[in-house]
C-alpha cells in the first residue's frame, strides 16, 4: 500500500467539489448566453489528476489512485469546416439579396405590370397614345386641333422619359451611396477583427481563451463573408518565450475566374495588422487623346489632366488623381492599430516584404460589395472594347443600371431620329422622285433622284460630292422641304439641336412647341399642283413606322467604342421597351431563384453549425443534473472521509476506555 | 445523428414561418389584385405577351375609330350620291332625265325654257350637294384636298379672254377638257383621279423595305368627286361630266323660245346627242354610287370585325393576366391553412425541456 497522506483524499472531494461547480458555472453561461447572437456554447475541459514520482516509501506493488480532477480550461464547441462552407455560402447570398434588391428598384421604375389606366403601362400606354393621336390626324388631316393632340401626346411621352430617366439617375446615385456605406462598414468589421485580434492576443498572453470576444469576431467574420468572399486561416504564430499564440489571416476567397490574377487573394488581416478598402485612384484622363497625334502642341497628344487646371501631361506622376469609374477597389497597406505598417520594421524585406496597398482587379471580389459595384458598373451589351478587354471580359453579358439608362436612352434617340427624319424630308413627285419648286426631278449622275435610294451610280456621284449627302445635295439642286418641315423632338426645349438625344433630355423641339413645325402630312405632289390639303401619306408612313421593326444598335449612343457594333434588339419602339422590362424580368428571376436556392443551402448550414455550436435546454439541463449530482456526491465523500477520520482519530484505540 | 439544438429548431422554425407567411402573402395577393403576375420577374414570357396583347388591342381600338370616321364619310358621301342620283335620275318628278326627256319631245316643247332653266339650277344642285359633303372640316369629294372645296364654277372665256359662259372645275381644273387639246390639265385630272389617302383600318399597315406603303395593307379613303361625276371630253367633244351635260342641256334649253323653238338647228342637234351622252353618264353615276356602297359595305363590316377582333384581344389578355379565382381563393386557403398550421407550431417549438421536469 502506498503512502497517501490522511488529509489527501479531502483534496479529491474538494477538487470535486470545484469541477463541478466550475461545471455548473459553465452550463450557467451556456443558459445565460442561449440567445447571445454569435455565442458558442462552451464545455468545461476537465481531466483527472494523477500526482506522480515515486515517494521514498513506495511499494512496487501499490495500486495507484488518483487525486481527484482539475479543470483546466474551458472550450467552444465549433466546427471550422462548417464555417467555412457557411461563409461561403453567405457571400452568394449576400451578391444576390443585393442584386435582387437593386433589381428591385430597377423594376420599381421600369417594370409597368399592373401599372398606368387599366393596366396598359405607362410608358407604353403613351406610345400607343401617341399612335393613336396619329390616327385621329390621318382623319383629321392638317386640322390644327389635332395636330396639337398630336404634340400633346408627344409632350407627355417625353416627360414619361424625362421621368424615367431622373429616376434611374436618382436611383445610379443612391446605390453610389449604398456602394460607399458599403466599403465604409467592410472597412469599420476589418478594423474591428484586428482590434480583437489583439484584444485576443493579449488574453491569449495571460492564458485566457477570450471565448466571447471569438465569438464575436465569428460573428464579424461571417458579416464580412457577406459583403465578401474570404477565406479564413488560422495559425499558430511564436511570441517568444516558448509561447505560441493564435494568428488569424483573412485573404480574399480566389474570386476571380482568371487563373492569372493573383489579386484575388490579397490579404486583408494579418493578425494585428489590417488592410481598409478604398477607390482605386486613376489618372484623370483627356477626352481629347488620341494616340496617333504627334504634335505635342495639340491638346491630343496628352493622355492625362493635371489638377487645379493646370494642363495636359503624360507624365502619370503629375495627372489629377480621381475616383475610378469602374469603382474598383484598393486595398491599404495592413496597419496595426498604431498605425505602422506590417513588415515595415523588418530588415530582411526579401523575406518579410512590406504591407504595400493593392488595386484589386475588376473581379477580385464576389459577394454584396461586388453585387452593388456590377449594378454600378456594367452596360451588358453597351460595353466598350476597353471595357471587356482590359477590366470584365464577361461585361457584354452583366447588366447594371447603366444598362437600363442606355437602353432608354437608345429608345429615346432613335424614336427621336426617326421621328425627326420623317418630319424633314424633302418633296418628291408621285413617283417618288426629288422635285424642285417648279415640280422638275432633280437630277443626280444624269437621272432622277428617287426617294427609294440611289443607284450605284449615283452613289459614287455623291460620294464625290461636298459634303457627300443626299440632304446638301438636294438643297444645293433646289430640293424644298414643306413649310410645316422641321425637327419634332430636340436636345432642350429651348433649342431645336438634334445631337445627343437621350432619354434624359429628349424634348419637343422648339419650333415645334412653338408652332413653327407641324407634322408634315405629305411629301408628295404632282408637278403641277401643290400637295392636297389632306394628303396624310407621311402620317401614315410615321403610323406605320411605330410598328416597324427595326435595329437598335448600342453605338448609335455610345459611339463607335462599344465593343459589339451588332444590334442588341430588332423589333418596334414599343417592343424594345418591352424588351428592357423582358431583361429585368428575366434577371430579377434568375437573382431571385438564386437567391432562393443559397439562402435555403446557408440555412441548412447554419443549423449543422447551430447543430454543433449553439446551446441546447435539454443539454444543459442534462449538464445541470449531471454536476449537481457530482457537486452533492463530492460533498458526500467529504463526509464520509470526516467520519471516517472521525472514527480513526477519536474512535481508535479506545477499547476499553 | 445530428445534433438538434434549441436555436436550429428556433431558426428553422423562424425560415420555415417566414416561407409560410411569404407564400401566403403571394396567394393573398393573387386575389386581391386578381393577377396572375404582378412584375415581368414573375413570369417574363407571360408579361411580354400581355404587353403585346394590350398593344394591339389599343391599336384595334384606334383602328376601329378611324375605321368608324371613315366609314361615316363614306355613309354621308353616298348618302349625298343617293340625291345626287335621284337628281339625275330617278324616274319620277324633278330629275334631270324627266326633264331631259320631257324637253325632247316635242309635244311638249312649250316647257322647254323652264326645264332648261330647271336643269341649270339642278346642275347647280347637284354640285353643292358635292361640296356639302362634309366630314368633319374635310370635304369628302375632295380626293386628298379635303380643305379646299372641290367643285366650283368658273368663268369659260374664249379665245380673247371673253366671258362666254360657265364652266365645271375640279380642283382649279376644267373638268371639260379634251386629252388632246390640253393634255396637261388632262394629266392633272386624270392623276387627281388616281389620288390616295391610305387610312389604317386594321388590314395590317405595313411599308417595305424602303419605306413605302404597301397599298393592300391600307384603305384608300379619298374620294376623288370627278371620279362620280365623270370629266373629260368624248370624241364628239361633248363633255362626259354628267353634271356638265346636265348643264349644257339646260342652256340649250334656255336658249329656245317661248314655245319651244330651238333657237338654232345646231342646239337640237346637240341636245339629242348630249341625251345619248347623259344616259352613259348619269350610268357611270349610278355605277359609282353602288361601288361607294359595296366599299361602306366593307368598312361596316370591317368595323364589325374589328370590335370582335377587340373582344377576342381583351378576352386573351383577361385569361392570360386574370387569375381563376376559384383557384386563387382556394390557393389562398390552402396558404392560410398552413400558415395557421406552422403558428400552431409554434406554440409546440419551444415545447417542454427537461428543464421543467427539473426540481
Amino acid at each position: 500500500m502506498g503512502v497517501l497522506g490522511t488529509f489527501a483524499s479531502f483534496n479529491t472531494a474538494r477538487l470535486g467539489i470545484y469541477t463541478s461547480q466550475k461545471g455548473l458555472d459553465v452550463t450557467g453561461n451556456n443558459i445565460a448566453n442561449i440567445n447571445t447572437p454569435g455565442y458558442t456554447r462552451q464545455v468545461l475541459d476537465q481531466i483527472a489528476l494523477k500526482t506522480g514520482g515515486k515517494d521514498r516509501y513506495q511499494n512496487i506493488y501499490d495500486a495507484r489512485v488518483g487525486n481527484g480532477s482539475l479543470s483546466v480550461g474551458i472550450s467552444q464547441i465549433r466546427d471550422p469546416y462548417l464555417d467555412i462552407r457557411y461563409r461561403t455560402e453567405m457571400s452568394s447570398v449576400g451578391a444576390m439579396q443585393s442584386k435582387l434588391s437593386a433589381l428591385q428598384d430597377l423594376r420599381d421604375i421600369l417594370d409597368e405590370v399592373g401599372k398606368g389606366d387599366e393596366e396598359f403601362g405607362i410608358i407604353d400606354a403613351q406610345f400607343s397614345d401617341f399612335v393613336n393621336s396619329l390616327q385621329k390626324l390621318t382623319t383629321n388631316t392638317n386640322e390644327g386641333e389635332f395636330d396639337v393632340q398630336a404634340r400633346t401626346s408627344a409632350r407627355a411621352l417625353v416627360s414619361l422619359f424625362n421621368s424615367t430617366a431622373k429616376k434611374l439617375t436618382e436611383l445610379y446615385e443612391n446605390t453610389q451611396k449604398n456602394y460607399d456605406s458599403k466599403v465604409k462598414e467592410v472597412n469599420e468589421i476589418l478594423t474591428k477583427i484586428r482590434d480583437l485580434n489583439e484584444s485576443i492576443r493579449k488574453s491569449e498572453i495571460h492564458g485566457d481563451g477570450a471565448l466571447e470576444q471569438r465569438d464575436t469576431r465569428n460573428n464579424l467574420i461571417d458579416q464580412l463573408s457577406e459583403y465578401i468572399k474570404i477565406d479564413v486561416v488560422y495559425s499558430m504564430e511564436d511570441i517568444g518565450g516558448g509561447q505560441e499564440v493564435e494568428k488569424l489571416t483573412i485573404k480574399l476567397g480566389n474570386a476571380n475566374p482568371d487563373p492569372g490574377v493573383a489579386t484575388d487573394r490579397t490579404t486583408l488581416v494579418d493578425g494585428l495588422f489590417a488592410g481598409q478598402l478604398s477607390t482605386t485612384q486613376v489618372p484623370r484622363k483627356n477626352s481629347l487623346y488620341d494616340p496617333a497625334e504627334t504634335d505635342q502642341t495639340s491638346d491630343s497628344f496628352y493622355q492625362y489632366l493635371m489638377p487645379d487646371g493646370a494642363g495636359l501631361t503624360n507624365d502619370i506622376t503629375k495627372a489629377e488623381m480621381v475616383d475610378d469609374e469602374y469603382y474598383r477597389l484598393t486595398v491599404s497597406a495592413l496597419t496595426d492599430s498604431r498605425g505602422k505598417i506590417l513588415n515595415s520594421d523588418k530588415a530582411d524585406q526579401a523575406k518579410y516584404p512590406e504591407s504595400k496597398p493593392v488595386e484589386l482587379d475588376d473581379n477580385d471580389l464576389y459577394g454584396s460589395l461586388q453585387a452593388v459595384r456590377e449594378m454600378l458598373t456594367e452596360k451588358g451589351e453597351f460595353s466598350c472594347t476597353d471595357e471587356i478587354q482590359n477590366i470584365d471580359e464577361n461585361a457584354a453579358s452583366k447588366r447594371g443600371i447603366q444598362y437600363y439608362q442606355r437602353s432608354l436612352d437608345l429608345l429615346a434617340n432613335q424614336f427621336a431620329a426617326a421621328f425627326n427624319e420623317m418630319n424633314t424630308g424633302y418633296m418628291k413627285n408621285e413617283a417618288g422622285e426629288y422635285i424642285d419648286k417648279d415640280g422638275n426631278s432633280i437630277l443626280l449622275n444624269g437621272s432622277p433622284i428617287k426617294d427609294t435610294g440611289l443607284s450605284a451610280d449615283q452613289q459614287a456621284a455623291l460620294d464625290g460630292y461636298t459634303p457627300p449627302t443626299l440632304e446638301a445635295y438636294l438643297k444645293d439642286y433646289g430640293g424644298y422641304q414643306p413649310s410645316s418641315a422641321g425637327v419634332l423632338f430636340s436636345n432642350r426645349g429651348d433649342n431645336n439641336l438634334t445631337d445627343g438625344i437621350t432619354a434624359a433630355n429628349i424634348s419637343i423641339s422648339s419650333d415645334w412647341a412653338n408652332n413653327a413645325v407641324h407634322l408634315v402630312t405629305t411629301y408628295t405632289r404632282h408637278e403641277k399642283m401643290e400637295p392636297g390639303t389632306t394628303d396624310n401619306s407621311n402620317i401614315t408612313h410615321m403610323i406605320a413606322q411605330m410598328d416597324a421593326k427595326r435595329k437598335f444598335f448600342p453605338k448609335d449612343v455610345m459611339g463607335d467604342i462599344v465593343a459589339d457594333k451588332t444590334d442588341m434588339f430588332y423589333g418596334s419602339f414599343q417592343e424594345m421597351f418591352t424588351n428592357m422590362e423582358s431583361v429585368l424580368g428575366n434577371d430579377s428571376r434568375e437573382a431571385n431563384i438564386m437567391l432562393n436556392n443559397y439562402y435555403t443551402t446557408s440555412v441548412d448550414l447554419d443549423s449543422g453549425r447551430m447543430s454543433v455550436s449553439s446551446v441546447d435546454l435539454n443539454d444543459e439541463a442534462a449538464n445541470m443534473m449531471q454536476y449537481q449530482k457530482s457537486y452533492a456526491a463530492a460533498c458526500r465523500l467529504m463526509t464520509v472521509l470526516d467520519q471516517a477520520l472521525e472514527k480513526l482519530i477519536n474512535g481508535t484505540g479506545v477499547v476499553g476506555l | 445523428m445530428i445534433r438538434v439544438t434549441t436555436n436550429s429548431v428556433l431558426k428553422n422554425y423562424r425560415y420555415n414561418l417566414n416561407r409560410s407567411i411569404n407564400n401566403l402573402e403571394d396567394a393573398r395577393q393573387l386575389v386581391l389584385t386578381g393577377r396572375n403576375f404582378n412584375s415581368f420577374a414573375e413570369d417574363p414570357s407571360a408579361a411580354a405577351q400581355s404587353f403585346k396583347l394590350r398593344r394591339s388591342y389599343l391599336r384595334t381600338k384606334s383602328q376601329y375609330e378611324v375605321s368608324q370616321a371613315v366609314n361615316s364619310k363614306y355613309q354621308a358621301a353616298w348618302s349625298t350620291l343617293e340625291t345626287v342620283v335621284n337628281d339625275v335620275d330617278n324616274r319620277k318628278g324633278e330629275c334631270a332625265k324627266t326633264a331631259e326627256l320631257v324637253a325632247g319631245n316635242d309635244p311638249t316643247a312649250s316647257g322647254r325654257n323652264a326645264l332648261g332653266k330647271n336643269m341649270e339650277q339642278l346642275a347647280e344642285g347637284i354640285i353643292q350637294a358635292m361640296n356639302g359633303c362634309k366630314y368633319g372640316d374635310s370635304f369628302s369629294f375632295a380626293g386628298a384636298d379635303g380643305l379646299n372645296v372641290p367643285f366650283t364654277w368658273e368663268n369659260k372665256l374664249d379665245a380673247d379672254g371673253n366671258v362666254v359662259g360657265k364652266q365645271l372645275c375640279y380642283r382649279k381644273i376644267p373638268v371639260d377638257i379634251s386629252k388632246d387639246d390640253n393634255p396637261e390639265q388632262y394629266a392633272l385630272l386624270e392623276s387627281l383621279t388616281t389620288e390616295k389617302k391610305f387610312m389604317d383600318i386594321g388590314l395590317g399597315l405595313q411599308e417595305d423595305e424602303n419605306g413605302k406603303l404597301i397599298e393592300s395593307s391600307a384603305f384608300d379613303a379619298s374620294l376623288p368627286g370627278i371620279n362620280f361625276l365623270g370629266y373629260g371630253t368624248d370624241e364628239d367633244g361633248d363633255p362626259k361630266n354628267v353634271v356638265s351635260i346636265i348643264n349644257q342641256m339646260g342652256e340649250i334649253l334656255s336658249r329656245c323660245s317661248e314655245n319651244g323653238t330651238w333657237a338654232t338647228e345646231d342646239d337640237e342637234k346637240d341636245f339629242r346627242r348630249l341625251m345619248k351622252k347623259f344616259e352613259t353618264s348619269a350610268d357611270g353615276l349610278k355605277v359609282a354610287h353602288t361601288e361607294l356602297a359595296t366599299e361602306a359595305k366593307f368598312l361596316s363590316d370591317n368595323e364589325a370585325q374589328l370590335k370582335e377582333t377587340g373582344y377576342t384581344l381583351n378576352e386573351h389578355i383577361m385569361n392570360l393576366d386574370q387569375v381563376d379565382t376559384a383557384e386563387a381563393i382556394t390557393s389562398f386557403i390552402w396558404a392560410q391553412y398552413s400558415y395557421n398550421a406552422s403558428l400552431q407550431m409554434g406554440t409546440s417549438v419551444l415545447g417542454q425541456s427537461l428543464m421543467d421536469y427539473l426540481n
